[in-house]
């Protein structure tokens, strides 16, 4: 029973496609489909989710945030699974919501019940579907950023890396100062641009001195921040979520870049 | 000022949503909290005297080892000979170094307040930390805590039987003494420094720009 | 002391745009961050000891009217004064009053962060009397009449050549003729003209690392001792304190001396750390006639009774303004007031008020990195939050940015809406942004476009491509 579990079988697990991976990256969202169901597992879309709240939440607004995180606890009560490829969003459920939706204390419990059912996506892959990624090849060297939820909220660090060290041909390079923030920060990076453009150069100065041709994270807002400023820039280092590599699919455009007619 | 203690103190019980006469145990409580149980240390393989030197050494300290408190002075000597330090000393009064023999040329002087002028001050350690590399002073007439401070070089004595391996050592055994705590007890590891001018550290800003150990026995 | 902390967002560009600040920043930065891991390395296990260290201040806190209380009766056995002061006002009245009744001339002082946020040098300036720092770094800063940049390392924005400067200008009347360039001799100098006001003053002013319920102690860490000198050589010593600075006894002391040296500078113990009770003994050769303490509020009482209690439990390590990436960016003065980084975007709003500090809780990217160095565990991004929704609740976040989040999640909490809209806006987007990817401008993105690109949507929303998707397949 145990082992079917742990690879799948048909179990059903619901894909919390978070509003960046919706609006500009949605191979990022295929990509983690594409995983689950290597692993095994039947992957489910609820239509009626849109954004975990996090940026009304963080902005203090914790009635809009709220009122969103109520709608994700309906949306995702009958599943076994929620999987996010975001650490940011997964997060804001996992290690938020209960504290969130303190006074609410039925709604507390249902928060508490969603969080012990979600996973950011890097480590429902290597803890729980138990995979590897043995049949995917990345010929290049890459550099990995850990975004700072995951990493300090959610304790990923190592999985990535251990699904990264299963592809041919990828060679990883870590970047000095790694545990540090890219200066993405939700709002934070329009309402303190010139920080965080200071926050960001120290980053893409690690990446630069990795040598590395390729970065890659688990987080979306990371990388639209990061490779934004990579491309401004003139940087030639292509950036890619991680589950887009692990899929196999970095033969889309990386993030920023455009389509060859 | 009267009336800010008791404002003070009633805004600190009303925070806390009890009023004046409410019984509080705090000693029960701070043992449910945590006291019970041992807080994390460092340890250490080597022997005490080992991790102590080792310590010590790495706060920029100085040692050498005599074999009984007859051999302080010529210890001292050596040091100050070595070091190129001159022939001028001050001792606190302390018992242990009332008997002491110096070279004739030496002018060592017994104080009770140390004479900013006068560049090396000689006085007895109380206790030593073996976790730190700690000196423990107790400020008073046989251990003036200006000694430790004003001289530019300081030479400490320390008796190997006082040596303990953690601060809380310290305290157990200082508690039982009397007088304690003295006006001031001075944990001091290693020389004076600073490190306020680009991170550059650098020795000697207010006390001592040396710290020579004698251990005795 | 007077807040700039309005004055952030002009404050922050200018420290970004000054060469010598970016480099004093890193090389600080670097040592920091470098001397602290490899002295927790070195021990067992420093988690097991933070946690040791919260529930230490957690449960002084949850006791505090007792400890208070029996710390004021420890003292005043050992022959010392307490003085109680509800605010600024009154501390900086209590100190001023000491120094006039001791006939005081000079005052030294040994850096002491409540005495900044009292501003008590200006009080004793204004009496007519001289206050003299003794912390070199503090001295430095007295000299370019700036306030602090950092809690353990006030001076740590300026270069060994900034400092050079101001020697030359205020020692030896401005005398020039001498080198003054390398470290040991900028240290000696200010060593020979410190020693003669040590020497000559009248009190001397500390605060104190912590203050022993048990014993009627203050603690008192530094490297330089300097702080012992300015309790050991004047008539009167004063010790400045926060109410939320007592623990319980020595060897919770001891506990969180071992989280304060590794987490400020990575030293297993200062250079110096003295246990300070009561005034010279009859049989004492040195030391002050008279000790007093003066215990400061200023609102810390509130604090204990609000969502902002975790705060209290600060031991003023500065590891969370050394593990900061926006503090490594913009430097202690773009915070305006006494307290900088983490801790000062928390205390700063809390002390001076929301109203004049609301740059201070949202300049945070709320990445988590000082929680995890915090030697306490003060949950400082939570804390941080908890701010912006008091912002929030008072109105003080710009109009646009509530009614923009709040049209925002009525949108978000419509999925059929959204999702059409969303798809309608990231076809036009993807359609534009095809050949090159990315967006240099794009209108109402200014923000974002300002330092980097804006990498350009696919052109599908997940959804729909996902709803596509299943749809080609079930055929």
């Amino acid at each position: 029973m145990n082992e079917q579990i742990r690879h799948g079988a048909g179990t059903t697990v619901a894909l919390f496609v978070t509003c960046l991976v919706d609006l500009f990256r949605p191979s990022v969202g295929f990509a983690a489909v594409h995983l689950l169901e290597r692993a095994g597992f039947r992957v489910e879309v609820p239509e009626a989710q849109t954004c975990c709240g996090q940026p009304a939440y963080n902005s203090g607004d914790s009635i809009t945030a709220a009122g969103l995180a109520a709608q994700v606890i309906r949306t995702f009560s009958e599943y076994d699974y929620v999987v996010a490829p975001s650490g940011s969003c997964a997060a804001t459920i996992i290690a938020h919501y209960p504290d969130l939706l303190r006074h609410d204390p039925a709604l507390q419990a249902a928060a508490r019940d969603l969080a012990d059912r979600t996973w950011e996506l890097m480590r429902f892959l290597a803890e729980v579907a138990d995979l590897e990624a043995r049949d995917t090849t990345f010929e290049g060297s890459v550099a990995y950023h850990d975004s700072c939820s995951g990493l300090r909220e959610l304790g990923i660090r190592e999985q990535p890396r251990k699904l990264l060290s299963g592809v041919h041909g990828l060679r990883l390079h870590e970047m000095e100062d790694r545990d540090v923030c890219c200066g993405f920060g939700g709002t934070f990076c329009v309402k303190y641009p010139e920080i965080s453009e200071r926050m960001v150069d120290d980053k893409l100065d690690a990446i630069r001195d990795t040598g590395a041709s390729t970065l890659l994270s688990g987080d979306l807002g990371c990388l639209l921040n990061m490779a934004g400023r990579m491309h401004r820039r003139g940087m030639q280092v292509r950036a890619y979520h991680v589950a887009e590599v692990l899929a196999g699919m970095s033969d889309e455009p990386a993030i920023g870049e455009g389509r060859k007619r | 000022m009267n009336h800010a203690r008791e404002e003070i103190l009633r805004r600190v019980r009303r925070a806390l949503k009890r009023d004046a006469d409410s019984v509080v145990d705090p000693d029960t409580a701070r043992d449910t909290a945590y006291a019970s149980e041992r807080a994390p240390r460092p340890t250490w393989d080597e022997k005490r005297l080992q991790r102590f030197t080792e310590r010590f050494e790495a706060a920029a300290g100085t040692w050498c080892r005599v074999s009984g408190p007859g051999d302080i002075s010529g210890a001292a000597v050596d040091f100050l000979h070595g070091a190129g330090l001159g022939q001028k000393l001050q001792l606190a009064a302390h018992p242990m170094l009332d008997t002491l023999r110096w070279p004739d040329q030496f002018k060592v002087a017994c104080v009770q307040r140390a004479d900013p002028g006068l560049s090396v001050g000689l006085s007895i350690a109380e206790a030593a930390i073996a976790e730190t590399g700690t000196l423990v002073f107790w400020s008073g007439p046989r251990a003036p805590a200006t000694l430790a401070f004003l001289s530019e070089v300081h030479i400490a004595v320390l008796p190997l039987e006082w040596l303990v391996d953690h601060m809380e050592d310290v305290w157990t055994l200082l508690r039982k003494r009397d007088g304690f705590p003295p006006r001031a007890l001075n944990l001091v590891t290693g020389p004076s420094r600073t490190a306020d001018v680009e991170q550059t550290m650098q020795l000697g800003a207010h006390g001592p720009r040396r710290l020579h150990l004698i251990l005795v026995g | 002391m007077r807040s700039d902390a309005h004055e952030f967002k002009t404050r922050a560009r200018d420290a970004l745009r000054d060469p010598q600040l970016r480099e004093a920043l890193g090389r600080a930065r670097d040592g920091f961050v470098g001397k602290r891991q490899k002295s927790i390395d070195r021990f067992p296990d420093f988690d097991a000891l933070r946690e040791r260290g919260r529930r230490i201040k957690n449960h002084t806190l949850a006791h505090l009217d007792v400890y208070l209380e029996r710390f004021e009766r420890q003292v005043v056995a050992a022959g010392g004064t307490v003085h109680w002061a509800l605010d600024e006002d009154q501390a900086r009245q209590t100190v001023v009053s000491i120094c006039r009744q001791a006939g005081a001339c000079r005052v030294t002082k040994a850096k002491t962060m409540v005495g900044e946020e009292v501003g008590i040098n200006a009080a004793i300036e204004a009496a007519g009397m001289e206050a003299i720092e003794t912390d070199l770094g503090e001295y430095i800063i007295q000299l370019a009449k700036e306030p602090p940049s950092h809690i353990i390392a006030p001076a740590v924005h300026k270069t060994r050549q900034q400092i050079s400067d101001l020697f030359r200008d205020h020692h030896h009347g401005g005398d020039a003729a001498r080198a003054l360039r390398e470290v040991p001799e900028l240290v000696d100098e200010a060593r020979a003209v410190l020693r003669q006001k040590f020497l000559s003053a009248d009190v001397g002013i500390t605060g104190a690392n912590f203050l022993v319920a048990e014993t009627g102690s203050i603690v008192l860490v530094t490297n330089e001792g300097n702080a012992d000198l300015t309790h050991t050589l004047p008539r009167v010593h004063i010790a400045i304190a926060g109410i939320e600075k007592l623990v319980p006894d020595l060897d919770d002391a001891t506990d969180l001396l071992r989280l304060l040296g590794r987490s400020a500078t990575g030293q297993d113990l200062s250079a110096y750390t003295t246990l300070v009770t009561g005034p010279r003994r009859s049989d004492d050769p040195d030391g002050p006639e008279q000790f007093h303490v003066v215990l400061l509020d200023n609102g810390r009482s509130r604090m204990l009774g609000n969502r902002f209690r975790d705060m209290l439990r600060c031991i003023r390590c500065g590891a969370c303004m050394n593990h900061c990436p926006v503090y490594a960016a913009v430097g202690g003065h773009a915070y305006g007031w006494v307290y900088p980084g983490p801790m000062g975007s928390v205390l700063t709003p809390l002390f001076v008020g929301l109203e004049r500090t609301r740059d201070l809780p949202n300049a945070c990217t709320l990445n988590g990195r000082c929680l995890s160095v915090c030697p306490v565990k003060i949950p400082l991004p939570d804390l941080l939050r908890e701010l912006r929704g008091e912002q929030n609740a008072q109105r003080l976040t710009p109009a646009t940015t509530r009614y923009g989040l709040r049209l925002w999640g009525m949108f978000a909490r419509r999925p059929r809406l959204y999702h059409g809209v969303a798809r309608a806006l990231v076809g036009l987007l993807g359609l534009l942004g095809r050949r090159r990817g990315r967006f240099r401008r794009l209108p109402l993105a200014g923000a974002w476009t300002s330092v980097r690109d804006l990498p350009a949507p696919q052109g599908q929303t997940f959804q729909s491509a996902w709803r596509a998707y299943q749809r080609r397949n079930e055929r």
